[in-house]
């Protein structure tokens, strides 16, 4: 019997072709330069430096002897760790207020949803004003009120908080959308059943609502741990990773390494501790999305 | 028809693959430190009919960009060549042209200040231009302050000519002063009373946070600011210094360095008369009685048509009535990626002549000592800074004191951010005093000194 090979039949040849442009994207744009920072980072390179040397796992083991790396890491998960509660909470909050067609709703599913089409750069800047210890917009709010604020963005213990804040208004819009849809994809007989049978409000929305979107807040905490576990310029543009190393997180710190310091070598590596850590927690997350997402297709 | 299908495939992916990788094969940065030789002596006008380009990366803003356009007109049709102007931003100046020289694909000229002329000279990017610049008399080299060179010469090399200086002075609202009867700043000078200690004075008696009116503005508290340029002058007028004369030593940790930073929390924090880190608010608002700045903030003062009325005086002095101007320079200079040197090394030759610089002086004070006696720079547009301002604010202290580079060192770009990280933090409240951070600041220095 002639055995037929599966990667060159005609119909499996036809669907490469339709998506090689997608591939090559990912491989020019994705894999190569994943491929390209592991290389990198098991060397000496400084940019500038000509005099390029393979140095092993060196910058790894001075990663992991650095005290500014373990605060680094320490600044991130605390920016994850406040973010993605928080923001669900909200998000869930907002997508049940704004599900239903009233009268304006329009316009304040705009109102949420502006700030997640401004740059993120403008927002930074706009919020370091809101912020600003004597003339900003809380601290003169607090005064009429006869208090006086902190010096937010120059607190150690406040500056994360409030990069998280700012991040936390600025991607409301997103992920409401994304709960207003799925909710909305709920088939209503489930609440009319549950009427009939006395059900509250507030047990629809733990009964019914919440494991029926099961599938999208498990999609909206993935995101949002990725993009959390990424955050750069909402703390360059707010806090600058300061007071001292205050507000450090990942990105900042391969930033800084890279573009200021032209320590490739050493900023590839964290580069590569940072994508394993990402890939590890999101592989973690899939693994018990078992357990708790109910309602899968 | 599927073997037909499979090299296609191959080949659309491969061709995807090499034209995008296309773009990074540039040429590598191959030329050693030791390879920064002088661009061949032939006239740049020799050799092909072919109209060269010049690029050359400038930050600043668009107006800025069209007054150099303007000005290399004369340059273009001397040499029968073009030269495009680059506007990049200051933030990101030094990472891109870092980028760029790896990539072999550096503008021919570019400005350099604030420590990159070392990093780029000691990593063999630039280009000697001595023998354009030192052996023609009507250019006078020696005209440059001595000072001005140290950075960016080394032995009898030349790898840049400085175009602008930046030493502090202090802005004054008269109009303040005036509501408040308070005797301004310029007569405390002409008593020979001018120091940091009255300039505190006045600051306490002109806050009125009613008014969200401050007395003082050491820096500019906006945004991020390396502190070692911000409070260096200050630091030596108190008789202290960051480091030891051949910066191999970090020295702030004495008393007088003690003090000195001491004093700048206090008026901060403790008569709360200055504004505080993060603070946005600007000299031009009217709000601010006294602000440190440099010179060419005044051109900032005039293009905002404030309704106050202003002076400039020098800044203060302390303890150390002799402690020299300290300021940074900024650098034109030619990059080995250019190719061609010859006539880049013209280009820089042309912008830094003394009737060049002239012309520039109301947007940038050259370090040549003709210029700041000349009646260019003396008589400013609108006729303010008026001459009395600038002699007795900038030129008299200069020529009495004299003139300091700030320090190099191969790890000063960490430093610089250790120490302002320190200061920070201190402003922050996470050192309880001045000589808890200056001891933790000395720890960490050192080390970075060292390695």
């Amino acid at each position: 019997m002639k055995s037929k090979s599966k990667l060159f039949d005609k119909e499996q040849l036809w669907g490469y072709s339709f998506i090689s442009p997608m591939l090559i994207g990912f491989i020019v744009i994705s894999l190569l330069p994943i491929i390209a920072t592991i290389v990198i980072s098991l060397t000496n390179w400084a940019m500038l430096n000509n005099d390029v040397k393979f140095i092993g796992f060196e910058n790894y083991m001075k990663l992991f002897n650095d005290p500014l790396f373990y605060k680094v890491a320490k600044n991130t998960f605390l920016f994850t760790l406040l973010l993605i509660p928080s923001n669900l909470v909200l998000t869930l909050g907002l997508a049940s207020l704004l599900r239903d067609n009233f009268k304006g709703v329009g316009f304040f599913r705009t109102a949420v949803f502006t700030p997640v089409v401004t740059t993120v750069v403008v927002w930074g800047i706009l919020w370091k004003y809101i912020f600003q210890t004597d003339n900003g917009l809380v601290n003169t709010l607090l005064s009429m009120i006869n208090l006086q604020g902190p010096q937010w963005l120059y607190n150690a213990n406040l500056a994360i908080p409030v990069a998280v804040f700012v991040t936390l208004v600025k991607g409301l819009g997103l992920n409401t959308v994304i709960f207003i849809g799925a909710m909305k994809d709920v088939p209503t007989m489930y609440y009319e059943a549950s009427e009939i049978d006395g059900a509250s409000k507030m047990r629809q929305f733990f009964s019914i609502t919440l494991p029926s979107i099961a599938p999208s807040i498990f999609l909206v905490t993935i995101i949002t741990m990725i993009g959390s576990l990424k955050v750069f310029a909402q703390i360059d543009t707010l806090t600058g990773g300061g007071p001292g190393t205050s507000s450090f997180v990942f990105v900042y710190y391969i930033y800084q390494q890279a573009f200021k310091y032209y320590n490739f070598g050493y900023a590839s590596a964290i580069s590569a501790v940072l994508f394993c850590l990402i890939v590890i927690l999101t592989i973690i997350q899939w693994k018990l999305r078992k357990r708790w997402v109910y309602h899968e297709n | 028809m599927k073997k037909i299908l499979s090299v296609l495939l191959i080949v659309v992916l491969a061709a995807g693959l090499l034209v995008a990788c296309g773009g990074s094969q540039a040429p590598s940065q191959t030329q050693s430190p030791g390879a920064t030789n002088a661009p061949e002596t032939k006239s740049p006008d020799q050799g092909s009919s072919e109209k060269v380009t010049l690029t050359i990366a400038i930050w600043g803003d668009e107006n800025r960009k069209k007054t150099f356009e303007e000005l290399f007109t004369g340059f273009e049709q001397k040499y029968n060549c073009d030269v495009v102007v680059n506007l990049v931003a200051y933030q990101d100046y030094a990472t891109k042209l870092a980028t760029q020289l790896t990539a072999g694909n550096a503008p021919d000229v570019v400005w350099l200040a604030d420590g990159m002329e070392r990093q780029f000279l000691e990593s063999g990017n630039l280009v000697d231009i001595s023998s354009y610049v030192k052996n023609d008399p009507d250019y006078n080299y020696a005209d440059f302050y001595e000072t001005a060179m140290s950075a960016i010469t080394d032995g009898d090399k030349v790898f840049g000519i400085p175009f602008s200086f930046g030493p502090r002075v202090v802005y004054v609202n008269k109009t303040l002063f005036e509501k408040a009867g308070v005797k301004l700043p310029s007569e405390y000078l002409a008593e020979g009373k001018w120091t940091y200690e009255t300039m505190y004075e006045l600051a306490r008696k002109l806050t009125d946070k009613s008014k969200g009116q401050y007395g003082l503005k050491l820096w500019d508290t906006s945004s991020a600011t390396n502190y070692v340029y911000a409070f260096y002058d200050l630091v030596l007028a108190y008789g202290a210094d960051y480091f030891n004369k051949d910066t191999t030593d970090f020295t702030l940790n004495t008393p007088e360095g003690i003090k000195a930073v001491q004093a700048v929390y206090d008026v901060i924090y403790k008569d709360q008369s200055h504004l505080k880190p993060g603070d946005a608010t600007e000299f031009t608002a009217g709000t601010i009685a006294m602000a440190r700045s440099t010179f060419s903030y005044a051109k900032t003062i005039k293009g905002q048509n404030v309704d106050f009325e202003w002076e400039v005086v020098p800044v203060p002095t302390g303890p150390d009535a002799d402690a020299p101007v300290i300021t940074g320079f900024a650098y034109y200079s030619v990059t080995t990626n250019s190719k061609n040197p010859q006539l880049a090394a013209e280009l820089v030759k042309y912008m830094t002549t003394i009737d060049m610089m002239k012309t520039m002086v109301n947007t940038f004070v050259a370090p040549r000592a003709s210029l700041l006696n000349s009646d260019e720079f003396l008589q400013q547009e609108g006729g303010k800074p008026t001459k009395e301002e600038i002699l007795r604010s900038f030129v008299a202290p200069i020529e009495e004191r004299g003139l300091r580079p700030y320090p190099a060192h191969k790890n000063f770009t960490k430093i610089q951010d250790q120490i302002t990280m320190d200061f920070d933090n201190y402003f922050a409240g996470v050192y309880s005093s001045a000589e808890e951070m200056v001891k933790a600041m000395e720890q960490a220095v050192r080390a970075l000194l060292n390695q």
